[in-house]
């Protein structure tokens, strides 16, 4: 991506982390759609989910199939996936 | 036939890009799955002197702040807070007096106040709404002597929820008022009215109980535990006149964003809780009590 330089990336991926351990985790779905949007797939986003869902997840009850409860991570991902969908269609 | 091939090879990547995510999401359940203790303790591990060092700079932040604004407001502030400690310390007085009397009264059935409130402080490191989860992490795990189950509470006698999953050095509370979640509490000061509590999450809980009942707003929540500790104040009643129940909605008194210390204790209230969180009490210690209680 020619247009979307490394630096934006690394910052937003700063940003993004520093969302998941300060900030409330609706700022860090915010930037996971920006990232989304910027880039064609915005895998760290997964990666923020996965830390999230091991720092502060417990058991839920309308996830208790779930041998671990992965709410962030399957939110980013349906999120992701959904922008990814979206931006094909627009073309 | 260029589009043709152009658009085989557009629905070829879009499968390309699903299976990756579907295959990365399945991959790290599994490990998850697998090496979740470790990858759990290893993530807190990392993650508590960040946040102790989040907790300090926003410390040094707010006293930098309290030296910037201006005299009057201070001078103003000060006397406020000067008359504030006076109207408390009456009511400390007043309080201990009741203290005193009910300690004693406490004491002649066989239960010590003292025994009960000991337990391990710990510092709060994170609360919500830094997750959807309704947790909150704190500094004290294995360790300290903590285990899942204990009941943790805030301004010494405010339970506010379980640990549910322990670190060597944090653990994760699960707050009572966990979406889905209910506990059993007295509305009113009578104590008369028993109710199921169900969370909604962020410290917020609703009660359903029959129109009849006359409850307003103000009345306190508590626990049915020996102490009656309580939890919060009635915000918020509803009553539809087609309905024959009134909804009743509360918080606790305490906010959680401002949590800074929680008390874990391993047993003394267990009897609030109605569904979901277990409380792992071991049966000798059951038939313990059972024991002494008979004698």
């Amino acid at each position: 991506m020619t247009h979307n330089p490394l630096f934006f990336r690394i910052a937003l991926d700063m940003l993004l982390f520093g969302a998941v351990f300060f900030l409330p985790w609706w700022i860090a779905l915010i930037v996971v759609v920006i990232g989304s949007m910027a880039w064609p797939i915005y895998y760290e986003s997964i990666v923020a989910g996965g830390i999230l869902d091991m720092l502060y997840g417990v058991p839920v009850v309308f996830l208790s199939w779930m041998p671990f409860p992965l709410v962030h991570t399957l939110l980013f991902a349906c999120i992701v996936s959904l922008i990814v969908f979206v931006k094909k269609r627009m073309r | 036939m260029n589009k043709t091939y152009r658009r085989n090879e557009q629905s070829k990547k879009h499968l390309i890009i699903g299976g990756a995510m579907f295959a990365s999401f399945v991959l790290i359940a599994t490990v998850v799955r697998i090496f979740l203790p470790s990858l759990s303790d290893l993530a807190s591990r990392i993650a508590t002197p960040v946040w102790t060092a989040g907790e300090h700079a926003s410390l040094v932040a707010s006293l930098g702040s309290v030296g910037g604004w201006g005299g009057g407001s201070l001078v103003a502030e000060n006397m406020a807070l000067k008359e504030e400690i006076e109207a408390l310390r009456n009511e400390r007085a007043t309080a201990f007096a009741d203290l005193h009397v009910y300690t004693e009264l406490v004491s002649r059935f066989g239960r010590s106040l003292e025994e009960e409130r000991m337990g391990i402080l710990a510092g709060v490191l994170s609360t919500p709404p830094r997750s959807l989860y309704d947790t909150i992490v704190i500094d004290a795990g294995s360790r300290n002597g903590v285990s899942a189950g204990m009941l943790v509470y805030a301004n010494s006698d405010m339970p506010v929820g379980v640990v549910a999953r322990v670190g060597a050095v944090s653990s994760v509370v699960e707050l009572l008022s966990s979406p889905g979640r209910h506990i059993e509490v007295v509305v009113g000061a009578s104590g008369e009215t028993r109710a199921s509590a169900e969370g909604l999450g962020g410290g917020n809980f609703v009660i359903r109980i029959p129109r009849d009942i006359p409850i307003s707003v103000g009345d306190s929540i508590s626990l049915p535990t020996l102490s009656s500790a309580r939890i919060g104040y009635v915000s918020v009643v509803d009553v539809v006149p087609t309905d024959s129940f009134q909804t009743i909605r509360f918080s606790f008194e305490t906010s959680l964003q401002d949590l800074r210390f929680v008390m874990i204790r391993p047993y003394g209230t267990s009897i609030f809780l109605v569904d979901g969180m277990t409380i792992p009490f071991s049966s000798e210690e059951s038939s313990e009590e059972e024991e002494n209680n008979a004698l």
